[in-house]
């Protein structure tokens, strides 16, 4: 479950608060992956900060007891000048992780990106690939309740594509995801609830196409 | 589930890693440079001014009288430098929820903290081993004067950090600020060196203060000339008043990507 009580989150423009929520309150049930529709600068990106804990709102409180991941595939958080090992252990390290479980993630980053010796080279002699590949293996190396993704989670070639697929469905027989989309479609395929933001209210719909439907009327 | 202290506890244990890393490179030539920068600084200083030293210092010997200065300036020029980045340089890792703007800071200062303590320990040593006399005069009102100086510069580095992640031309002033400290801090002279009429302003730097005070507990022999604990105790508290309130304010505009 997650609980969103009595949010408020405005940010500060040059003609004033622009205000992006206005004491929102909605709880999403658990075991539901979430949808979240809305039009451009809507807020929907503000709503997965929020959720995920990267951004706190003015007033009001997000309530939890299940764990939320980064954004998959997020890689703007690596160290350019340290190396693709260094930044895994980084991370590691801040979600407290033992030695040895340490270990077990490095192991599994490294067999799963397939960068070879550059495993052991600086981020930014990377390539992109190379570096979505690092990332989205470090996503998937945590278990989390929820996995945070958007439209783009699958990166590379074809093979790698593939793969990455097949891990991250896997993952999802335990967990569930908050997906942000404006394509209808992809949300249909990969969610079973709806979040529709309009005018800084959130609109809950238990079937993520009666929310596609609601969406694409207004 | 993790209480907020275990949490806090290994962020900053991660940054702290990943600092010590980027700060001394892979290889252990890097843990020697922490010592010959302040080693040049000694050697340099002794022999320009040492001789004038024994005249100003009557009793005190002038590289021991660089070492208590040279350590804890070196403490607050690194904080203030390195805090300048420290907020702004981060904040694509706050999407890491564990990871808070200040973080990096503690890590830094902790570092340095380490430096300052391994460097001036060794130094001593190694002063004692070329036959001079380290032990100090009044010890723990050294460590009062120190430990007021990192207050200081804790609370003046979380300014700079903030301000500059808010502000981003803001480093260019701060590090010119910072530059001309080494002058006038008392790093390699006595304040009593100074003409009585130019001491005044001088005493508004509580760097200045911090020096003077451990210097005067660590040597028996030296003369004080108008430092004060009280302005010391007052500027450290101030600072980092100043610093936690700034970033309190502006907590949820640091967040904000």
């Amino acid at each position: 479950m997650i609980e969103l009580q009595n949010v408020t989150k405005w940010y500060r423009t040059k003609a004033g608060r622009h205000y992006v929520f206005r004491d929102v309150s909605v709880t999403f049930p658990s075991g539901k992956s979430i949808g979240i529709l809305g039009p451009n600068g809507a807020g929907k990106s503000t709503l997965m900060r929020l959720i995920s804990g990267t951004e706190a709102p003015n007033s009001g409180r997000i309530v939890t007891n299940k764990t939320i991941s980064w954004p998959v595939g997020l890689s703007g958080g690596f160290q350019g000048s340290l190396t693709g090992r260094d930044n895994v252990k980084f991370v590691c390290r801040v979600y407290g992780l033992t030695p040895e479980e340490i270990r077990e993630k490095i192991a599994f980053v490294q067999e799963f990106a397939e960068i070879k010796e550059y495993f052991d080279m600086p981020v930014n002699t990377y390539s992109a690939g190379m570096k979505a590949r690092v990332s989205f293996g470090l996503s998937m190396a945590f278990d989390f309740d929820y996995y945070i993704t958007d439209e783009v989670t699958s990166v590379g070639d074809k093979s790698f594509r593939h793969k990455s697929d097949k891990l991250f469905d896997e993952k999802r027989r335990n967990a569930n995801i908050i997906m942000v989309s404006h394509d209808p479609n992809t949300l249909i395929r990969n969610t079973d609830i709806g979040a529709v933001i309009v005018n800084g209210t959130i609109t809950l719909l238990e079937k993520i196409e009666d929310a596609a439907n609601y969406y694409s009327k207004l | 589930m993790r209480t907020a202290l275990q949490i806090q506890r290994s962020v900053i244990f991660a940054f702290f890693i990943r600092e010590l890393r980027t700060r001394f490179g892979n290889s252990r030539l890097g843990y020697y440079w922490a010592l010959i920068e302040p080693l040049s600084h000694v050697l340099v200083l002794t022999i320009l001014f040492g001789t004038l030293g024994r005249h100003t210092l009557p009793g005190i010997d002038f590289p021991l009288f660089i070492i208590t200065g040279i350590f804890p300036f070196f403490f607050f020029r690194s904080v203030a430098d390195r805090s300048a980045d420290a907020v702004s340089a981060n904040r694509a890792l706050l999407a890491y929820r564990y990871v808070q703007p200040l973080d990096d800071i503690w890590a830094r200062v902790l570092l340095e903290l380490m430096i300052f303590v391994g460097g001036f320990l060794s130094f001593l040593l190694m002063a004692a081993y070329f036959g001079y006399h380290v032990a100090p005069f009044r010890p723990l009102e050294v460590l009062c004067a120190y430990g007021a100086l990192f207050l200081f510069s804790i609370g003046f580095g979380v300014i700079i950090g903030v301000v500059s992640a808010l502000y981003p031309e803001s480093k260019k002033i701060f590090s010119f600020i910072n530059r001309p400290l080494y002058f006038i801090s008392g790093v390699f002279a006595p304040l009593s060196a100074v003409p009585a009429e130019y001491r005044g302003w001088l005493l508004w730097n509580p760097i200045l203060h911090a020096l003077e005070l451990a210097r005067e507990s660590y040597f028996q022999p030296f003369r004080p000339a108008g430092a004060s604990w009280n302005y010391l105790l007052l500027t450290s508290g101030l600072s980092l008043l100043t610093g936690l309130a700034v970033y309190r304010i502006s907590r949820t505009k640091l967040l904000e990507s």
